[in-house]
């Protein structure tokens, strides 16, 4: 119960401006919105030229071994259209952690911390409409920098549709290097990973379905020679999408699977089938409006 | 019986609507400016399943809708008023085909999508002025797309296939 108070709490209070801004453009807004069915996996639906929209994102992710973890992740986003095939975007990133280790196998401690993590940009460049094409295919780039860290991540995105595109079928090949920081030196590490995400559209306006998720880290980046995996993880959950003329709103969970796979046999990698780093579950809400 | 209870949800869903929506025409005004002066003689049709699959066979369309809405002019042409799906709602449209079964004019009744509007552009719809039943009808090929508004046009080159086919299989014999 304390937790969902806290997560209210910090909801309430981070996001309370950006969710007023949001409600009074719904409002006050005669344009439309462009969207996904999914809350992780991207599909190679681009906004139109001259397309602008205002996304807002937020995770919450609950439960790791040796300490009670919770972490609300904000992204604030401004999209844009520049052409009919090829979108760029600009987001702000901002999170909230409570960290209370429970034993001393716990490697991080206590942490209770609202920082700005970083401003992305992404790129995504559609090279096959799917609608005109057997299959969808668009490419995707998305530098982050932070104070203390630096991410790109490369993403090849897959769609097809079926039943008169009220089924969506889209994959995402995702490869991202991380550097972060710690007592003045730069660590190197990499996650690849590999999306799925089935929708259909249930009803007008609304698609149900689910996504699903391998991940593998390795410390260091891979293809420069030193590198090593360090462990797998896999996720699953349910997704719903609903949709307005002008706005838009998903909601997803998504539950690790105890699959994970310890591949530098160093202790506590994996515990009891769960991938130490990763969180066992992920609550995420997107919202999106077109301005 | 039983199977009822799977329309609830989709029921219950369905009632929460965007509240806007972009009517162009009625199916009145659109008789009206696609045969004007033409005295309308309502012939609804129920097609069989054989005709469905005929249909379906014929246009590579499925045939979501086995009532079909049409009306016999008083020049010897028909009025079609059907609707394919968008992104999320229906588009609502209109298709006129003269004595012969050519097409003679695509009308948009309603639009509420998000994006797509541009399927309006009278150069675009065009396009379809003249095709028979047998013409190719595809996006990119004899159907030029509209870039930023690809689902729609490709649903209503479908929607308009399939009518094609339709008068072919079910009202040219009326």
């Amino acid at each position: 119960m304390q937790v969902i108070l806290n997560f209210w709490n910090v909801v309430m209070r981070s996001a309370y401006p950006v969710i007023a801004f949001l409600f009074a453009a719904v409002v006050s807004s005669a344009a439309n919105a462009d969207e996904t069915p999914f809350a992780s996996v991207y599909t190679t639906d681009v906004l139109p030229s001259g397309a602008k929209e205002i996304e807002q994102w937020l995770t919450w992710e609950n439960g790791r071994p040796f300490e009670t973890y919770n972490r609300l992740e904000g992204r604030t986003e401004f999209e844009y259209g520049f052409t009919d095939n090829f979108q760029g975007s600009l987001y702000l990133n901002y999170d909230w952690i409570k960290n209370t280790p429970n034993t001393p196998a716990a490697d991080t401690g206590f942490k209770d911390d609202t920082h700005f993590t970083g401003v992305s940009g992404e790129l995504i460049y559609r090279l096959a409409d799917p609608y005109t094409h057997p299959v969808g295919l668009a490419l995707y780039v998305e530098p982050l920098i932070g104070a203390d860290n630096r991410e790109i991540e490369f993403k090849a995105l897959v769609q097809k549709n079926f039943l008169d595109d009220r089924l969506v079928l889209a994959g995402n090949g995702v490869l991202e290097y991380e550097w972060r920081k710690a007592n003045g030196e730069w660590g190197h590490n990499t996650e690849v990973k590999l999306l799925l995400g089935l929708s259909y559209r249930v009803a007008p306006n609304w698609f149900a379905g689910a996504e699903f998720q391998f991940k593998r880290e390795f410390d260091g980046h891979i293809f420069s020679g030193e590198s090593e995996a360090a462990a797998d993880s896999f996720f699953l959950g349910p997704v719903l999408h609903y949709t307005h003329q002008n706005w838009w709103l998903t909601a997803a969970a998504q539950a690790q699977l105890p699959t994970a796979g310890n591949l530098n046999g160093q202790l506590n990698e994996t515990v009891d089938g769960y991938a130490h780093e990763e969180p066992r579950l992920s609550l995420r809400l997107r919202f999106g409006i077109e301005i | 019986m039983r199977a009822r209870f799977i329309l609830y949800p989709y029921s219950a869903l369905s009632l929460i609507q965007p509240a806007h929506a972009e009517i162009y025409l009625s199916i009145e005004q659109a008789q009206k400016l696609m045969f004007p002066g033409a005295v309308f003689t309502q012939t609804f049709v129920t097609l069989s399943e054989t005709q469905v699959s005929a249909i379906e066979h014929d246009s590579g369309v499925d045939v979501r809708d086995s009532k079909v809405r049409a009306w016999r002019t008083s020049t010897g042409g028909w009025f079609i008023a059907d609707e394919v799906m968008g992104k999320h709602e229906f588009i609502p449209f209109a298709l006129a085909l003269d004595a012969d079964g050519r097409v003679k004019g695509v009308e948009i009744l309603e639009y509420r999508e998000s994006y797509g509007g541009k399927i309006r552009n009278p150069a675009w719809r065009a396009q379809f002025v003249g095709k028979t039943h047998g013409a190719t009808l595809e996006l990119g090929q004899d159907i030029k797309n509209i870039s930023g508004a690809t689902l729609s046009s490709k649903h209503i080159t479908d929607g308009v296939k399939r009518l094609l086919a339709t008068y072919a299989v079910a009202l040219a014999g009326h």
